[in-house]
């Protein structure tokens, strides 16, 4: 059993699936090639695919392995498109052949560089890696305004707005500044903050120039 | 309030080490300089009770010290007048030794001050005070390797109960005698050093400060509940009525009663008058003392009968709300209405305090940012803020009539304070400033404190206020002999009687309002009392003393603070607009037939 034959059947059984078809009699048409057929069959005993009734099913090991195939062809496809600028053979030529040879590490790479893009440049879906799911969860926690900040949660101030100079001074006199900890204790009518021991009265004006990250 | 006299006593400080407190607001360090020096100085709970410094003589082992206090700062970089005032201090008298006084629970703030401090070469040692809520919060501090670290002396103090102050004094005693000269560098505050500091800061204080998990101290939950709308404004109206029945009902009617008819009325006056007329032959200077316009009989039976008890009542309820700590909370209740006049919430101390004494208030106003706050607030103290005193005369009045009656009052007034401060602030230009104000914990008020700031204001009253209601009377007695006061009240008759509607009399008590509206308000009391005012006309005469001119103290303090200029402005715009309102009023009233 060759690897990149299996690839390709995987590959045709993922697109299948996503234009909602596991017919088995669809997917065998649409592998061309006695050889691949056999594949096919192979792939049954390995245990990637396995075929009930008249569908043709992904086991969880063959679906994560074709998601990750189908991963690194579409980000191939996004590198070429966007980075370099290929042209629409070109990108289908060379993705066809990166999508075997780059390794997990790499494409989580390509993934970053992208700004994990959802979608290949046919509008078809990329399925997530690991580093898109770590980058939601930092978006998540990314620095938002205190006033967005919910009462009674600790979090750290990341930067004050410095473009007022007095307003600046008097907050770091305070305590305030970036790195430290503090609370919101209530945000009506007026905002009161906890640093320390020491509770502060804010308006919203001054609240919302001062950047957190919660913890 | 203030109400510290240093300026008036000369003391000669020549050849005594000068040893200067400073330190974040509301540490204590006007608690320690008391200890110190012997010197009483108004302590409170709220940041900014000391606007001005305060010089005491604090003997160490037969050494004598000059002791200095000072406004409480955040930084050496000042962003208030009270702040520069600490400031300019530390440039100008090059103290011998600077005795910082901190928040124990609060070491990180304390520091940033610290650095700044030994930045600028001060010699330097740090009082670790408040340790018992540190300990109740359980905030643990290594004293021990934060000297190491820092490189200067420190003592713990719990300065209320007296704790550490023996240790101060040894601190002091010793520093000053390793004394050597030094010089004052400038404070960098570009943005690296600062931020540089802050780091330092946040860096020493997590090696020598510990803190424990803890529950939610009792007080500290109240302190929650009274800055909460839902719960805080209850409270405050709670609060209002309970001062309304302890100031108004309890000392105005029930304490002058008692001094006025029995004390001086049945005791002092029918012997006074006896004694007098034994001993003085001379007819006019019999009359001088005992007669209508009496010293004894009108001056000191205002001061003392009608006034002292309702005083007295009002500063030890003010007090235990000052040392509660709930003024500077009910400035986040009040923050929204405060920027419709151009002012913020950290304008409602000066504001409360107004209600204390219009002449101190006016010296707080310094804790505000900009000058145009400064005016508006100024300005609004000057209108329409009763003292206490008159504050006191009035509910003492008003509580006799219909509830109708005091609503009236008080919602013209307010609506004057709110009108005139939403039209100021259209009209004076200028910046205002954030709102950043410090919120310090709800405290125990300490009786003893409570006692002795009340006697403090009560002295302070009987030493700078009575004299002033002696000149009066004796103006009012002059004036009355050579037949001018005939002439006055005939004149002022159209004002007084036709567009006010009241008695004719009253023109006496607006003649000494300008001395001291309480004394103005009392001579309207008396009148009211003998039956020469309606409701109605008490109403209208109630309103017209409240918003009348600036007494003669507070004048001054408007022009030492805001200028001649601007205190004379102000004098000319309230004169006739305490007039003009009451006069609406009274119109109002008789168009619609308003019973009272």
């Amino acid at each position: 059993m060759q690897n990149r034959d299996v690839d390709e059947v995987l590959e045709i059984i993922w697109m299948q699936n996503e234009s909602g078809n596991r017919d088995l009699c669809v997917v065998e048409s649409e592998i061309k090639t006695q050889r691949l057929q056999n594949v096919l069959v192979e792939m049954q005993n390995a245990g990637l695919v396995k075929i009930e009734g008249a569908n043709v099913l992904f086991t969880k090991e063959g679906e994560e392995k074709a998601g990750a195939l189908i991963r690194r062809h579409r980000l191939a496809e996004r590198l070429l498109a966007d980075v370099l600028e290929a042209k629409d053979d070109a990108i289908e030529a060379s993705a066809c052949e990166f999508e075997h040879v780059i390794s997990e590490e790499v494409t989580d790479a390509i993934c970053t560089l992208l700004g994990h893009p959802k979608e290949c440049p046919h509008g078809l879906k990329i399925p997530e890696g690991k580093c898109c799911k770590k980058a939601k969860e930092v978006i998540d926690s990314l620095v938002t305004t205190l006033d967005k900040a919910p009462v009674g949660e600790n979090v750290t101030v990341a930067y004050i707005l410095a473009n007022n100079h007095s307003r600046l001074h008097k907050l770091m006199s305070f305590g305030i500044s970036p790195g430290v900890k503090i609370k919101i204790h209530q945000k009506y009518p007026a905002y009161i903050i906890q640093v320390d021991e020491t509770q502060i009265a804010l308006e919203k004006e001054v609240v919302s120039g001062i950047y957190i990250r919660k913890n | 309030m203030s109400e510290c006299c240093s300026d008036k006593i000369k003391i000669d400080f020549s050849g005594m080490k000068k040893i200067v407190l400073v330190g974040n607001p509301n540490v204590g360090k006007s608690v320690v300089f008391s200890h110190l020096t012997g010197v009483y100085v108004t302590v409170s709970n709220y940041p900014g009770t000391t606007v001005e410094l305060t010089r005491g003589v604090g003997t160490i082992d037969k050494r004598k010290f000059q002791i200095i206090d000072t406004p409480g700062i955040n930084s050496l970089i000042p962003s208030s007048e009270d702040e520069k005032v600490s400031h300019d201090i530390l440039l100008q008298e090059h103290p011998d030794l600077i005795v910082q006084v901190a928040d124990a629970k609060n070491l990180r703030r304390t520091l940033l001050l610290t650095y700044q401090l030994k930045a600028m070469g001060f010699p330097l040692v740090l009082v670790l005070n408040m340790m018992d809520e540190a300990d109740q919060r359980r905030v643990e501090i290594d004293t021990k390797k934060l000297e190491e670290i820092l490189g200067i002396k420190i003592v713990t103090a719990t300065a209320t109960e007296g704790i550490g102050i023996s240790e101060i004094k040894k601190l002091i005693k010793n520093k000053t005698f390793t004394y050597v000269k030094y010089e004052i560098k400038e404070l960098q505050d570009d943005v690296k050093t600062t931020k540089d500091r802050q780091i330092e800061a946040t860096r020493v204080c997590s090696l020598t400060t510990k803190t424990f998990p803890r529950r939610i101290l009792f007080l500290e939950r109240m302190g929650d509940f009274t800055m909460r709308p839902i719960t805080g404004i209850p409270i405050l109206i709670f609060i209002l009525w309970l001062m309304y029945k302890f100031v108004g009902e309890m000392a105005a009617q029930t304490g002058v009663s008692f001094m006025e008819e029995i004390v001086f009325g049945k005791l002092i006056n029918p012997y006074a008058i006896k004694f007098i007329n034994l001993i003085i032959p001379i007819p006019i200077i019999r009359e001088f003392l005992v007669g209508d316009y009496g010293i004894i009989t009108m001056a000191l039976t205002y001061a003392i009968a009608i006034i002292l008890p309702i005083l007295g009542a009002f500063f030890l309820f003010f007090s235990i709300l000052e040392d509660s700590g709930y003024l500077p909370r009910l400035s986040i209740l009040l923050n929204r209405a405060f920027r419709m006049i151009g002012l913020s919430g950290k304008a409602v101390i000066p504001m409360v305090l107004g209600f204390g004494c219009d002449t101190m208030a006016t010296m707080t106003t310094r804790t505000l940012e900009t000058v145009r706050e400064r005016i508006i607030a100024t300005l609004l103290l000057a209108l329409a803020i009763p003292c206490s005193a008159q504050l006191g005369v009035i509910l003492g009045m008003i509580s006799t009539l219909p509830r109708k009656a005091v609503l009236i009052w008080a919602s013209v007034v307010m609506l004057v304070f709110f009108v005139v401060g939403y039209l100021s602030s259209k009209v004076i230009s200028g910046a205002s400033s954030d709102f950043i104000m410090e919120i310090p914990p709800i405290r125990m008020p300490k009786l003893k404190n409570i006692l002795v700031k009340t006697l403090a204001r009560i002295e302070w009253y009987l030493m700078e206020a009575v004299p002033l209601f002696i000149y009066g009377t004796m103006a009012l007695f002059f004036l009355d002999k050579f037949n001018v006061l005939v002439v006055i009240e005939k004149f002022a008759s159209p004002l007084v009687v036709n567009f006010l509607g009241l008695p004719s009399k009253a023109t006496e008590a607006f003649l000494v309002g300008f001395f001291r509206r309480d004394y103005g308000a009392a001579g309207l009391f008396d009148l009211a009392k003998k039956g020469f005012m309606n409701p109605h006309q008490v109403v209208v005469s109630l309103i017209t003393i409240t918003l009348f001119v600036p007494c003669l103290a507070q004048f001054l303090v408007m022009i030492k603070e805001r200028g001649y200029k601007v205190a004379l402005a102000i004098f000319l715009f309230v004169f006739p607009f305490a007039f003009l309102v009451g006069g609406i009023v009274n119109f109002i009233l008789n168009y619609f037939k308003v019973v009272l």
